[in-house]
Formats: C-alpha cells, structure tokens, sequence
C-alpha cells in the first residue's frame, strides 16, 4: 500500500515535475558545459569525472530540490487539507515519509538520469573507474538529500506560496557564499563542494564525518517538520553539530588543482602508469589513461627532434610526485589535470598541450637566467616547435636557427648540447650555443 | 490491558453511548481575552442520525472538532466508542473507527476522486486487501462513480462536497462527523444525500453540524440544540415541528420546524424533549 501511495505521490505531487526539472536543468548545463569554450575544469574521463561533475551541478539543482521540497512541504496548509488529515490514525511522520519518499525517488531519479547520460556519453572514453567515486557518489546525493529535506521542513513550517522560490535562493546563497570565503565554513556546504582533483580520492575518515554531518542535517530537519515531537529533531542536530565542528576546523589546502589537501589523498591506482606500445614509449598516469593517443601523437614528433635517452630527467620537476614511474626509454607525461575536453577523451588545446610538452623537456632551470641562456631557449623551442608556433620572437628569425633548421643533424647535436648546458647550468656553453 | 481496565473497549458497558461527553469545556486564549466556546456540556449519542442546530458562534463546530479528536478540551471528559480520546493509542484507535467532513476542506487538484479517496483509505488505515473495495463502494455511495477518474480539480463544488463525504465513508466508520455537510448541493443532490445519510445511520452514530432545519426534520433521529456554548435541548425533530405550529403561522414564510427551533433556542418549553 505504501508503495502505492509513493507512487501516487510520485505521480500526483510535484514527485514528477521535481524528476524531470532535475533532469532537464542538469542535462541542459552538461550540454552548456560541453559547449566548445575555452573553459577549463578537473575532467578526467573516468568514474571520479562522472562524479565530479554531478557535484558541480549541484550548485543548482541542490536549491531545485529544496524548492521542491517547500512546494511539497507546505501543500497541505497551502491547499487546506490539514483539517481532514488532522483526524485521520496515520501519524504524521508516516504521511511526510510517503510525500518525501516521493521526492527523493525524485531527486535520485533526475541525479540517475544526469549521470546516465554524461555515463553514456563519454562511455567509450572511460579509462579509469577507482578513486573511491562510489563514496564521492554517496556524498553527491547525500547533498542533494540534505538540501530537498531542508526545503521540506521549512515548506512545512512555513506553508506559504512564495516559501519555495526563497528556499531556492537562500540554499543557493548559503552554498555558495562560503565557497568564495575561503575559509572552513566552505567545507560545510551541502553541494558542490567535494573536493575532486585527478589522482586524488577521499580520504575515508574525512568522509564519513561529512556523511554524518550530512545524514544529521537530513534527519534534523525531517524530524524537525514531522515529528509529532519536533525536540527529537534535536538527537540528530546533536549529531550533524559534532560533526560540523569536526569538519569546520579542517584546514583549507587549496593546491590549485582545485581541492583541499586535508580531504583527499593520492590515488596509488589513478597514479599508476600506462604507456604506449610503440616506441618510443610514452607514459601517463592511469587516470588520464584516456589521453595517451592524442598525447603520444603530439609528444613523438618533439621527442623526435631530441637526441634518445637526453630529457627524461628534465621532466615533471614542478609535480614529482604525481609524474609516473618510468623505466629507460620512456617518456613520462604528468600534469595532464584539466587537459581534457570535458566529457570527451580529446585533449584540449592540444597545441597548448604541446608548447607545455616542448616546454617541460626544454626548460631550463638554472639559477642564472643570462641573454644567452634566454636566447638558446627560444631557439631550441622554435627548432622543436616550429617558427610559427614558437611566436614572434628575435629567435625565430636567428640566424643560428635559420641554419639549424636546414641541417637536421646539425640541429640534433645542437639540441644535445643544449640539454646537456641545461643540466648543468654551464652558462660558458649557452654562451658558445647562441654564438 | 484487562477487561479491568478503564481504557478497554472490552470493560466498556454495552450500553455505553458511542459518543459520552461530561462536563465538556473548551476555551480560546487566555487571561481577559479568553472565551468560552463549550462550556460544561454533557451529552450522549448513541446510534442513529443527530443533528446539531444552533446560531453563529454557538459553539457546533468547536464540539465537532472536539469530536473530531482534532481540538483539546479545556476540561471535561470525552469518550467516543468507549475510549477516553486523551490517550494517544485510544485517539487513534477511534480516528480508524471515525469519518469527519469539516466545513470547509481543501484537496489535492491533481488527484482524481478515486486517487484521494483511496489516499484517505490508506492514511485512515483501512486494510490494504480490502482499500480498492472500500474505495469504490464510499465513491458509489455518493454518487461520483462515473467520477472516478475526474481530477478533483475539475469538480464542482457539490461534487467536491461528495467526494469529502466519500473519504469520510471509506473507513466503513462507527461515528460519522458532517459539519455543513449540505452546502453547495442541488436540491436533487440533497435527496440522495438524505437517503444515504438515512441509510448510514442505521448502524453508525452521525452527528450533522447545520443551518437548515428541513434537513434536521428530513434526516434526523435527534435534534441537539446549542446556544452560547451549551447544550440547551435534545428533542425529536417533530417536537420542534409541534412548537412551531403551536406558537405561529406560515403566513412570514416561515416553516413550523424554523419557528419551533427559533423559539426552543430562545426558551420556550417543548412538549416533550430531554433539555438540559
């Protein structure tokens, strides 16, 4: 019978109207989202991907469900049923746990659809599915959950026409807010403040405070609307509070590559390498697994120009312990954080891609930075990449590249050289290069 | 629970009346602004169908929230189908065994009649194997079967009136609460509504909250008269009638059961009636 009566809900209520404006609103920003822009994000073409976005989406539907919520919340004071169901046995709880049901058949429909499409869309580029997503997955609709409850009781308390649309706005203000203060109170936030970054999973201990904090809330302000004692809402307030002031004090690490060091930890399985089999063998972390044609296709013509076995050492000094391990003869490529069209396996900016690829091999990080150090860099880089892809600079139109560049094998010896000047910091043999 | 026990619908009497009020108080507010909607009123209902008669303001439909279960007495004991309504699993047993139409109620637009009379199937907790049964048959009491699948916003308001009524009957319930239950229907309507309500009452307690003393005559075993929020006359509706044509004529357009009631409210002695 219950089951009829969600079902009914489902139907009759706004159950129905929440699912597919849930749905259409998330798939209208995944196709916003995946619009060709010079946007960048945290997409990886993997299950912690899926999940990521999910939780950027949140940001607005999270306030949806909780306008759902109030509209379903409030219905019964609002259309004057509350003098027939104050007579009827069924305990109140009871009747709002089948009106809410419905609701969160809802929300975890549209959240399903959501994330059945991004699935299905980017299905043939999924390289990678570990990273704990399922624990991130479980606190995407936890959020959700948590702001559709809030949305409920306030509908509830506050049965009013307009409750809804201003339950949307302060859901939305309250997660957002915290996000641009920088501080821990961003930690509380109900959606779209997972902490996500490639190579990183939770750490559990972290999320199961926030699962708690979450569940707390959901049940606070279940109990808080429902309960025909509204101070049982105080155990899980209790509750939700603890671990509130578990969470709140976290420090705030952001790395820059858009999560907070304190709830996550390296991903061993995302950082495992993946390589190429042709030779030369170029490697990436497993996570952007997904990335390897494109980026052995835009590495091999540089690595071409390079004498064999003379960059592995220049690379992935920014990020050493995200770069993979390597054995002789590869060439391993880190960083590739945000390098991806989101929900495809294309790169983006691939000529970017490939400046920063010619760039991690031929930088040069020597303490001293003389014109002549300066010089040799900007030939060696128009030399591998090209004039026209180098930029305009007094290099591109050196006499010394003019003449490296009609003598191939003049031009690999050059390029020894300079690697070698580079690893060594010889200032004299720059100096002697760009002569 | 023992047969010993006071709270035990098996140590109710047999002839316990279905509906005992004693000593019945109900006030609003508080301090100077309090105000006395029943005051010490005690009455017995037993099978049959009353009516509840009295001006605005009288108290009517503060004793049919009380019996409703929905309002607090103040003071006083209320007992319905031998259970004290104060103890929470007595209120909800008897809330299983009780129909009540308010008068005024809202619905849910979207549902259609069968939908919200089997959603109040479901919260008055009627057994599940037989809710589609009950639906149908409280739906087709009222006359709306060919209304079944009509969405409650597509109604008229003597529709609506009958689809409430339907979620009040589809319990199959002991004690039948109707506040106004008459207005909004055609004449034709009201007929059909008096046979059921006749026919309701041959094993149920009915107690009708209203204004129109032709429905009290046409319906009603009992007439309860109330004024300033005490019980002032309990007679049979043709004692009224007897009043009436004792003390007046049809010549100012009223009727004899109008004047009857106008006259026993204000005082007069009735034949032959219980007042209090």
């Amino acid at each position: 019978m219950i089951a009829r009566v969600v079902n009914l809900e489902l139907r009759r209520g706004a159950g129905l109207i929440l699912f597919v404006g849930l749905a259409a609103v998330g798939l209208l920003m995944t196709a916003m989202a995946g619009l060709p822009s010079d946007r960048t994000g945290a997409w990886s073409s993997s299950g912690p991907g899926i999940v990521s976005w999910l939780n950027t989406t949140g940001l607005v539907l999270g306030p949806l469900a909780a306008a759902g919520g109030a509209w379903v919340g409030g219905r019964d004071r609002r259309l004057g049923v509350g003098e027939l169901l104050a007579a009827v046995p069924k305990p109140r709880w009871q009747r709002d746990m089948a009106s809410f049901g419905a609701l969160l058949a809802a929300v975890i429909g549209g959240l399903l659809v959501v994330a059945a499409v991004v699935t299905a869309t980017v299905l043939p580029a999924i390289t990678y599915v570990g990273g704990r997503w399922q624990v991130s997955a479980i606190l995407v609709s936890l959020g959700w959950i948590a702001c559709l409850a809030i949305g409920f009781a306030l509908g509830r308390l506050v049965p009013h026409r307009w409750t809804a649309p201003v339950v949307a706005l302060i859901v939305y203000l309250l997660n957002g807010i915290p996000t641009y203060l920088d501080n821990g109170v961003a930690q509380l936030a109900l959606v779209s403040n997972l902490p996500s970054g490639d190579g990183q999973r939770l750490r559990l201990s972290v999320a199961a405070v926030a699962i708690v904090w979450l569940v707390g809330l959901t049940s606070s302000a279940f109990l808080a609307g429902s309960a025909r004692r509204h101070h049982w809402a105080l155990v899980p307030a209790v509750l939700a509070v603890v671990a509130a002031t578990q969470l709140a004090p976290l420090p705030v690490q952001w790395n820059g590559n858009s999560y907070s060091a304190t709830w996550t930890e390296p991903d061993p399985d995302a950082m495992s390498r993946v390589c190429s089999t042709d030779e030369p063998k170029v490697c990436l972390n497993a996570v952007h697994a997904s990335l390897l044609p494109d980026v052995t296709e835009l590495v091999r013509p540089i690595l071409a120009e390079l004498p064999p076995g003379s960059v592995a050492a220049e690379q992935g000094t920014e990020h050493p312990a995200e770069r993979p391990a390597t054995a002789p003869g590869e060439f391993a490529i880190p960083f590739l954080e945000g390098r991806t069209k989101l929900f495809t396996a294309d790169v983006r900016d691939p000529e970017g891609l490939r400046a920063e690829l010619a760039d991690s091999f031929l930088r040069v990080w020597c303490s001293d930075q003389t014109p002549a150090v300066a010089r040799a860099y900007g030939i060696a880089t128009a030399l591998v990449l090209g004039r026209q892809a180098a930029g305009e600079g007094a290099e591109s139109h050196d006499r010394v590249t003019a003449r490296l560049e009609r003598d191939p094998s003049a031009r690999r010896a050059w390029l020894a050289d300079y690697l070698d000047a580079g690893r060594t910091c010889d200032l004299s043999a720059f100096a002697e290069l760009v002569s | 629970m023992t047969s010993s026990d006071p709270r035990s619908p098996a140590s109710a009497a047999v002839d316990d009346p279905t509906i005992r009020l004693s000593r019945l108080s109900v006030r609003y507010g508080r301090g100077r602004s309090a105000r006395t909607a029943l005051d010490s009123v005690d009455l017995d209902l037993n099978t049959g169908v009353h009516g509840l008669l009295g001006p605005n303001g009288a108290g009517k439909t503060t004793l049919m929230r009380v019996l409703a279960t929905i309002l607090s007495a103040t003071s006083g004991e209320v007992r319905l189908l031998g259970r004290d309504v104060r103890h929470e699993r007595d209120r909800r047993q008897i809330r299983r065994q009780l129909g009540y139409l308010p008068q005024a109620f809202g619905s849910y637009p979207r549902f259609t009649v069968r939908e919200f009379v089997g959603y109040f199937a479901w919260l008055k907790e009627v057994p599940s194997r037989r809710a589609a049964a009950a639906v149908d048959r409280a739906i087709e009491r009222v006359g709306l079967a060919d209304r079944a699948d009509t969405r409650m916003k597509s109604l008229s308001g003597g529709m609506l009136r009958r689809a409430g009524l339907a979620q009040a009957l589809v319990n199959d319930p002991d004690v039948l609460l109707l506040d106004e239950p008459t207005v909004g229907l055609d004449p034709e309507q009201r007929i059909s509504f008096r046979r059921l309500l006749r026919e309701v009452g041959a094993d149920t307690t009915v107690l009708i909250s209203t204004h129109i003393v032709d429905d009290v005559a046409a319906i009603c075993h009992q007439a309860v008269l109330v004024r300033e929020g005490r019980v002032v006359l309990r007679t049979h509706p043709s004692q009224l009638e007897r009043l009436g044509e004792s003390i007046g004529s049809t010549q100012d357009g009223t009727s004899a059961l109008e004047r009857g009631y106008t006259a026993a409210l204000h005082g007069r002695d009735v034949p032959s009636g219980v007042a209090q």
